[in-house]
């Protein structure tokens, strides 16, 4: 055996594979399925390895038929497993809505008994996908009762989160960012204690805006943040971190403190999650604010193909510092 | 429609409350039974629930003021009357700023809710206001700066610090502010650490303490105990303690020795000897905090009626559920260390007391009995007394009083 020296960072993307295995070793009953998840190692490598390291009852690669596979999952955790369904694109998981939304997250409230899931979904765009490689799912998702949903932003959070999802005895959307598998690093090594679902985090502190925002929009967040502080404006960041249940404690702290809130988001923005946050933060802090809640979101189009127009069409760095300079100063 | 919230009454002989903490805002909505506040008296911190339902309107007592019991604490009432607060100069009526100054056209001011409220929290005339934002909207932090100029105009003018306690005779150092390291972190302190702390210091400072310490054979308590213990659990529901004996024998020294039961006024050049035992049991609560919860006339109790009032104010101290008269009236105080482990111990006298017992670990230990050695339950028992009251030979003869009645006396008559 040649002797590897440790590497001194950790990506996003292998934050997510230390989480599967730190769960997969601790728990037999604990196992991956989807497309391309064994003998290619998942459509971005995630799974690299882990055919090897499981074997095939552990790792299942499935046909490409979601309502299938994610049928297959619910029973196995109906029968004391606990699945990872992987979709290679989270814009896939629309073929499995009846099995989540009509099985899964109504078995609970019906039954009383336990349904152990994790979906982990790659979501979102700027990786030239085209529209049905680059959607986030997280609205349609979020209207239903029963699914909790987390969205980290980082790689302590990538491998925190999952272990804490797989670990839950219901159902638990995993809405993993493509865009920072590999842009995103942590040194290593990650702790892999869980981060508990329903916390959020103030990852910068600021006096005059708080920026309520999850995945790729905290690293657009704490850029802006940082520019911003070069004209002496003081940004609060929120990495909510998960987005059903709210952390509503921490947002609102943070939106009572600065007295003006904006909501960035890679999703749509017409009934995006974003206007659910700015509802709640209108209820909660009305008295409070200094000004209207804003939200910055993709616009209301499919995302373009054309890389230009995807650009156009999701929340840059430029209209986020000068959204958050106008909210903060006017 | 509003209700108006008042000082509740927080016990019998309670006149005054402090408010340290609103926990809800102006403008914010508090459901019936929900945490309103926070009022502090002389030792008890009790967080109040609201009585009614309703958006807090209006606060009339600031977060460090003293409020008389029955006085106006603030106004709950339904949301739309939050829209148009009554007695607010900022804020009654139309706000005075004129539509040129502000550029909306409506001959109304554009005042987001967080720039009214500061406004009329702090009683800030907003014509006087030049705006920072958009066509010279006034923001958030327009009126913070007025706050902090006012301030420093007329500190009295604004919200006052809480009334500072007069100041002792010798003023303490002045206390360098330790500098924080990164690895360091500033804990602020509880009302009740900050209460125990400053009562502390102010004991050692007025009395001069002096300690003695006796030891007690306690085989006789013990053999005692072993036998009655069962029935009396069972009959009782509490164990039959150690500390019960301690406490029992310890009123018929106090009565023996009224100086030890005595208040010491030299300004007055006179003592207080109270003709009662007013017996005060040091409590721990989870670490947390100290309370002294006090069985009254403790003299009047036998072994048995002694041991249900310390679980009585024992669990009443635990629960939180302890108010003011609880705390108050002690003629004397013993603490408890000995469960923890202490061999002995030199506890700080709990003021107005003369002195205050500490009882310690029990346990076995050779012993001199007659000529040969004996395996006995021993323990020390600790006294700081106030020197200004009495003397070394009364404390040797209080604590020498004690010790004999614990090894010496017929316990079967008290359990029987």
């Amino acid at each position: 055996m040649p002797t590897e020296t440790a590497p001194a960072t950790v990506s996003y993307l292998e934050a997510i594979a230390e989480g599967l295995r730190s769960e997969m070793d601790a728990d037999p009953d604990v196992f991956l399925l989807g497309e391309d998840v064994g003998q290619f190692g998942g459509a971005f490598k995630v799974t690299k390895g882990f055919l090897d390291r499981y074997g095939p009852r552990r790792v299942v690669d499935t046909p490409i038929a979601e309502s299938g596979f994610t049928g297959l999952a619910c029973g196995a955790a109906l029968m004391g497993l606990r699945p990872v369904v992987e979709y290679q694109f989270a814009d896939f998981i629309s073929c499995a809505f009846d099995q989540i939304i009509n099985n899964c997250a109504r078995h609970y409230y019906r039954t009383g008994n336990p349904i152990p899931v994790t979906f982990r979904a790659p979501f979102g765009a700027r990786l030239r996908a085209g529209p049905t490689h680059s959607q986030s799912v997280e609205a349609y998702f979020g209207h239903v009762p029963g699914l909790k949903i987390v969205a980290p932003a980082t790689p302590q959070d990538a491998a925190g989160l999952l272990i804490s999802a797989i670990r839950d005895n219901n159902p638990v959307l995993y809405l993993e960012s493509k865009y920072l598998y590999r842009r995103i690093e942590a040194p290593a090594p990650l702790s892999l204690d869980p981060v508990p679902i329903g916390s959020a985090a103030v990852v910068r502190e600021g006096t005059q805006v708080s920026l309520l925002t999850y995945s790729v929009g905290v690293h657009q967040g704490l850029e802006a943040a940082e520019v911003l502080a070069g004209e002496g404006i003081s940004v609060e960041v929120v990495d909510l971190r998960t987005l059903v249940p709210l952390d509503l404690a921490t947002i609102a702290a943070s939106v009572n403190k600065t007295s003006r809130a904006v909501v960035l988001h890679e999703d749509g923005r017409r009934l995006g999650y974003g206007a659910e946050i700015a509802a709640t933060v209108q209820e909660e802090c009305f008295w409070r604010l200094d000004g209207p809640v804003v939200r910055i979101a993709a616009k209301n189009t499919p995302i373009p193909t054309s890389p230009a127009l995807e650009d156009a069409a999701v929340p840059q760095l430029p209209e986020i510092i000068s959204t958050l300079r106008r909210v903060a100063t006017t | 429609m509003s209700d108006t919230f008042k000082m509740p009454k927080l016990g019998e002989t309670v006149t005054t409350g402090t408010v340290t903490r609103w926990l809800v805002a102006v403008g914010d909505t508090v459901g019936f039974d929900d945490p309103l506040l926070e009022v502090s008296t002389d030792k008890v911190d009790s967080e109040i629930p609201s009585p009614f339902s309703g958006v807090l309107l209006e606060i009339m007592v600031p977060e460090g003021e003293t409020a008389a019991v029955g006085a106006e604490l603030a106004r709950i009432g339904l949301p739309e009357e939050a829209a148009t607060p009554t007695a607010s100069p900022a804020t009654a009526g139309p706000p005075p700023l004129s539509s040129a100054t502000v550029g909306n056209g409506g001959g109304r001011a554009l005042l987001s809710p967080i720039v009214r409220q500061l406004a009329a929290r702090h009683g800030i005339d907003l014509s006087t206001i030049q705006g920072s934002g958009a066509a010279g909207r006034i923001m958030r932090e327009d009126v913070e700066a007025a706050i902090a100029r006012a301030a420093s105009l007329s500190p009295a003018a604004t919200v006052s610090p809480p009334p500072a306690a007069p100041l002792p005779a010798t003023a303490p150092p002045p206390v360098t502010a330790t500098k924080l390291g990164p690895r360091d972190y500033a804990e602020p302190l509880s009302r009740m650490r900050l209460v125990i702390g400053e009562r502390m210091a102010e004991s050692l400072r007025i009395a001069p303490h002096v300690w003695t310490s006796i030891e007690v054979d306690m085989q006789a308590v013990e053999e005692v105990r072993r036998r009655h213990k069962e029935r009396f659990r069972q009959q009782e529901g509490t164990s039959l303690t150690y500390l019960a004996f301690i406490a029992r024998v310890t009123c018929d020294a106090l009565r023996k020795f009224p100086v030890v039961n005595s208040t010491i006024d030299l300004g007055r050049k006179t003592r207080i000897l109270h003709h009662y035992v007013n017996l005060g049991i040091a409590v721990d609560l989870a670490e947390q905090g100290l309370v002294v919860p006090v069985i009254r006339d403790a003299d009047g109790l036998n072994l048995r009626g002694l041991a249900r009032a310390i679980r009585v104010v024992a669990d009443k101290a635990g629960n939180g559920a302890y108010t003011n008269d609880d705390l108050s009236g002690s003629t004397f105080t013993i603490t408890n260390p000995g469960p923890a482990g202490d061999y002995a111990s030199a506890p700080i006298i709990n003021q107005p007391n003369s002195g205050i017992l500490s009882t310690n670990v029990v346990s076995r230990r050779p012993t001199a009995v007659g000529d040969a050695v004996a395996v006995h339950y021993m323990t020390i028992l600790g006294f700081s007394y106030d020197h200004r009251a009495f003397d070394g030979v009364t404390a040797s003869r209080f604590l020498a009083f004690i010790r004999d009645a614990l090894q010496g006396r017929d316990w079967e008559t008290e359990l029987g």
